[in-house]
């Protein structure tokens, strides 16, 4: 599994960081002058185009072995965006990206902490401790944080957990009737190609949630609303077969590079 | 009608948004309304003016982005 990797503070890229949204439409111009428009979404694309400045020498090597091993824009490898919420789905915790407990059942419409009615009644009629459950195909050697809105009315606490093949990090919260933004960061370090992120709570439990974010990084950043894709693109590519480095001083490197994806 | 909007010191959820509502829009196919921030009229039939969006990412609340919105005119 080819990994763009993380930098030695834990996150993904160094800010600032450029990505564009790339769309194709199909425009057909009838006799008479008028105009049909038709979006073509498998056109579609994503790029990212990164001032990494201040490397140090083991993150460059990283970069550049990846770059190597791709053979430059020829192979695709697993990008995490440093821009977004690797999550899909981060507010319907009833879609198919979630692989909940069985007994979990799910309320949607309730209020939200940015206004709206976007969050959740999660309740866990169940025997034991279940909750939303969402496995990533991400490596288990990064640093994570997992972060999401709750609150309760029933004296439940929210146990967030990080697992992966043979570790876990979880983290036990007491909630309140006010809604907290609550998170865990967590790296693992085992050598897996998939991570499992969960919010559960103990059996007969009830908790509010809204917005699940999952980001490879020490904290948590703004929220990011996902549809049914999140930030994990398996097939992204270098953009260019070229890469130039400048050595700054001892251990200090700049480079910029441009990472695509063109696979939806 | 068309404007040109410069957007500045925007957080990473509101450069999220907006590139979420740009692709479920499909660039320039898809149809929006429009109100016009110099008088407020609604234009209910209005298009980005480009199948790309570039989104820059600095420091925290220091998000950048440009995007070009024109009415479409039947």
């Amino acid at each position: 599994m080819l990994v763009f990797p993380q930098l030695s503070t834990g996150a993904s890229a160094l800010y600032p960081l450029t990505k564009t949204s790339r769309q194709r439409t199909v425009v057909n111009t009838l006799g008479d002058g008028r105009v049909d428009v038709y979006a073509d979404p498998d056109a579609r694309s994503l790029g990212w185009e990164i001032q990494a400045k201040g490397l140090t020498a083991a993150e460059w090597g990283a970069i550049e072995a990846l770059f190597e091993a791709a053979a430059g824009m020829w192979h695709t490898f697993t990008f995490l965006d440093p821009a977004g919420n690797l999550l899909a789905e981060s507010e319907t915790f009833g879609a198919s990206a979630w692989t909940n407990g069985a007994l979990i059942d799910l309320t949607a419409g309730v209020s939200d902490p940015l206004g709206t009615t976007r969050a959740t009644l999660v309740t866990n009629a169940g025997g034991g401790t279940e909750g939303v459950v969402q496995t990533l195909a991400v490596p288990g050697t990064f640093h994570y944080c997992l972060s999401v809105w709750a609150r309760t009315d029933s004296s439940t606490s929210l146990i967030l957990t990080v697992s992966t093949s043979g570790g876990n990090a979880t983290k036990t919260l007491a909630l309140e009737t006010q809604w907290a933004r609550v998170s865990l960061s967590a790296n693992l370090g085992l050598s897996t190609n998939s991570v499992t992120f969960s919010a559960q709570m103990s059996a007969g439990g009830t908790v509010d949630l809204f917005g699940m974010q999952v980001e490879a990084q020490l904290s948590a950043s703004d929220y990011k609303q996902t549809g049914t894709s999140g930030g994990v693109y398996s097939n992204a590519r270098f953009g260019a077969d070229t890469i130039t480095v400048t050595a700054q001083g001892t251990d200090v490197y700049d480079a910029v590079l441009q990472i695509v994806n063109t696979e939806n | 009608m068309q404007w040109v909007i410069r957007l500045e010191s925007l957080d990473e959820s509101e450069l999220t948004n907006l590139e979420q509502f740009f692709e479920d829009l499909g660039g320039r196919a898809g149809t929006f309304s429009f109100t016009d921030p110099w008088d407020g009229t609604v234009y209910a039939s209005c298009s980005f003016g480009s199948d790309e969006l570039a989104l820059g990412f600095e420091e925290v609340a220091r998000g950048k982005t440009q995007v070009t919105v024109k009415e479409n005119r039947t």
